[in-house]
């Protein structure tokens, strides 16, 4: 059982490039998109998309599919934003408007305009998360927790967590299968009570799960603490570190300009 | 003979069962030797050998290391499960970091081993076990016969002195299992390890061990060289285990008493081997 957006990270290009450049990138650019202007955003999401399809080695396909979510989701948070009703003639310039009864409802210019500008940001600051989440894998960015202090309570339980994440849907599926494949019917009723066993026997596997675990863990000597080797083979990138300067120059002229 | 490590009068039952997992049993393990524990599942072979790293401690009887009995202190226990070394059958429950190299290194922080040296030994076990290319590689895009791979090198980086194997080629194809079987050649050459294998298999145990240990409903019926268990045929009848193929076959060809003098073989090749031999000899005689 894989998940698209971890197998992505383990397989991307820009793999080899130490993950603290990558996360300095991604997270730097999101900071200033959420200071910026739309003209900024929208370079920001043109330039990300080069960095996730063209650099990073990512199919066209599936950032689509990625990004068609989250715009999908965006999308139908907008109508709130445009749409306004009030008892009252509308007193500003508006694109269009109808009345039912005594309420009238429109469309202003500047809910429009509103509605575009979250767009846009939002849009440029989910493709800055996904370069991190595309191009960084969990264990680096876990390595990274470690090396900047996080308690080791808390990377210990992000270790195991994201580990039993696999072993969990593994065996959800395993579970899945065999009740198809023991002739599992049709219709809303059987897909409860199905739906039923399988939670059931997830628990009581879990629990075996666990067991085992622990006494796996005893025999390899856990005293309390996971500490693994921490993998050191990156190497910082001069080409990409040029890019992202000239480029996060760039933008901070392009916003300097847009605010005169 | 050298025992590494014996069980006296051992009983273990597990807590609202009603049947002992393991029945006053006595067992030496050689050490040295690559030793065979048989018997059908469910038999006590798993329960066993979490006793014999310390897991679980008897009801009723004793453990020895070298002839000193275990203490269970939390120092002697952690010495105690760096020298004893486990692979389980199912590699999911002991993998436990994300990626090959970090679960590798993982028993070596246990052991207190510095960063940089941890580093250079999980490079060489890496090496060693053809695991190179794996190595950032996430522990849950890999096949099952890669985690026992991986299992068994985290195990073998401390260097253990008896190597407890559970089932190792549980699920494994034909060429996976030849490979497992080749690597833990190799390291026995190399490194002595005393191994341990629970199995079902008696051809596997018949070819690979030295020792071989019966067990049944929790108690050891037999223990001693391949030789000697196996011709007690009552028992293994009794107990449903069976005969090895090429042991059933070697006396057929025995008791025709035309080899008699031949040393038993326990591989196919070694019996291609003996034939070949004898019929060369015999034909020099006759010629």
């Amino acid at each position: 059982m894989k998940i698209q957006l971890d197998t992505l990270a383990y397989m991307n290009r820009l793999r080899h490039i130490s993950p603290a450049q990558k996360l300095w990138f991604g997270f730097g650019l999101l900071c200033f998109v959420l200071l910026a202007h739309t003209s900024v955003h929208v370079t920001v999401l043109v330039w990300m998309s080069v960095w996730i399809i063209g650099y990073a080695g990512i199919s066209a396909r599936a950032y689509a599919g990625m990004m068609g979510a989250v715009a999908l989701f965006l999308l139908f948070g907008l109508p709130p934003l445009v749409l306004e009703i009030s008892s009252f003639p509308p007193g500003e310039p508006m694109l269009f408007q109808f009345s039912i009864v005594s309420w009238h409802v429109y469309a202003s210019e500047e809910g429009v305009k509103a509605a575009g500008v979250l767009l846009f940001r939002s849009l440029a600051s989910v493709s800055c998360l996904y370069f991190i989440l595309l191009t960084v894998p969990f264990t680096e960015m876990l390595a990274i927790l470690r090396r900047i202090g996080i308690p080791s309570l808390v990377t210990d339980l992000l270790l195991v967590m994201y580990r039993f994440i696999f072993v969990f849907l593994e065996t959800v599926e395993q579970l899945w299968i065999a009740q198809q494949a023991r002739g599992g019917g049709h219709g809303f009723k059987w897909k409860m009570r199905n739906a039923g066993w399988l939670v059931t026997r997830l628990f009581t596997r879990t629990m075996q799960r666990y067991q085992q675990l622990s006494i796996g863990l005893t025999a390899r000597g856990f005293d309390g603490e996971l500490r693994v080797i921490s993998v050191g083979t990156f190497s910082i990138s001069k080409r990409y570190a040029f890019e992202s300067v000239i480029g996060f120059i760039g933008l901070v002229l392009l916003e300097w300009w847009m605010r005169r | 003979m050298a025992w590494l490590v014996e069980m006296e009068e051992v009983s273990y039952t597990y807590p609202g069962s009603a049947d002992p997992a393991l029945d006053r049993v006595t067992l030496r393990i050689p050490r040295g030797k690559r030793c065979a524990l048989l018997g059908h599942n469910g038999c006590g072979k798993s329960t066993l050998f979490l006793h014999l790293n310390g897991i679980y401690r008897p009801d009723c009887g004793r453990v020895k290391w070298g002839g000193e009995v275990y203490t269970y202190g939390r120092t002697y226990l952690a010495e105690l499960r760096k020298k004893v070394g486990l692979v389980f059958q199912d590699p999911e429950q002991q993998l436990i970091a994300s990626t090959v190299m970090e679960d590798i290194s993982y028993g070596l922080y246990n052991a207190g081993v510095s960063n940089a040296e941890a580093a250079q030994r999980v490079e060489a076990a890496l090496i060693r076990f053809g695991l190179e290319e794996l190595r950032e590689r996430p522990v849950h895009h890999l096949s099952l016969g890669q985690k026992k791979q991986i299992a068994l090198a985290g195990v073998m980086i401390l260097r253990p002195e008896l190597l407890l194997l559970d089932e190792p080629t549980a699920y494994l194809d034909p060429l996976h299992t030849k490979l497992l079987l080749k690597e833990l050649e190799t390291i026995y050459q190399e490194e002595g390890t005393t191994m341990l294998m629970a199995t079902h298999d008696i051809d596997l145990a018949y070819e690979w061990a030295d020792w071989i240990f019966i067990m049944h409903k929790g108690r050891l019926l037999l223990e001693g060289p391949p030789e000697y268990v196996f011709a007690r045929r009552d028992v293994m009848e009794e107990i449903g285990l069976g005969i090895p193929l090429l042991f059933d076959v070697w006396e057929a060809l025995a008791s025709s008493s035309f080899l008699g003098s031949l040393k038993r073989p326990h591989t196919v090749a070694d019996l291609r081997y003996q034939l070949k031999k004898y019929l060369v000899e015999n034909k020099r005689k006759m010629g």
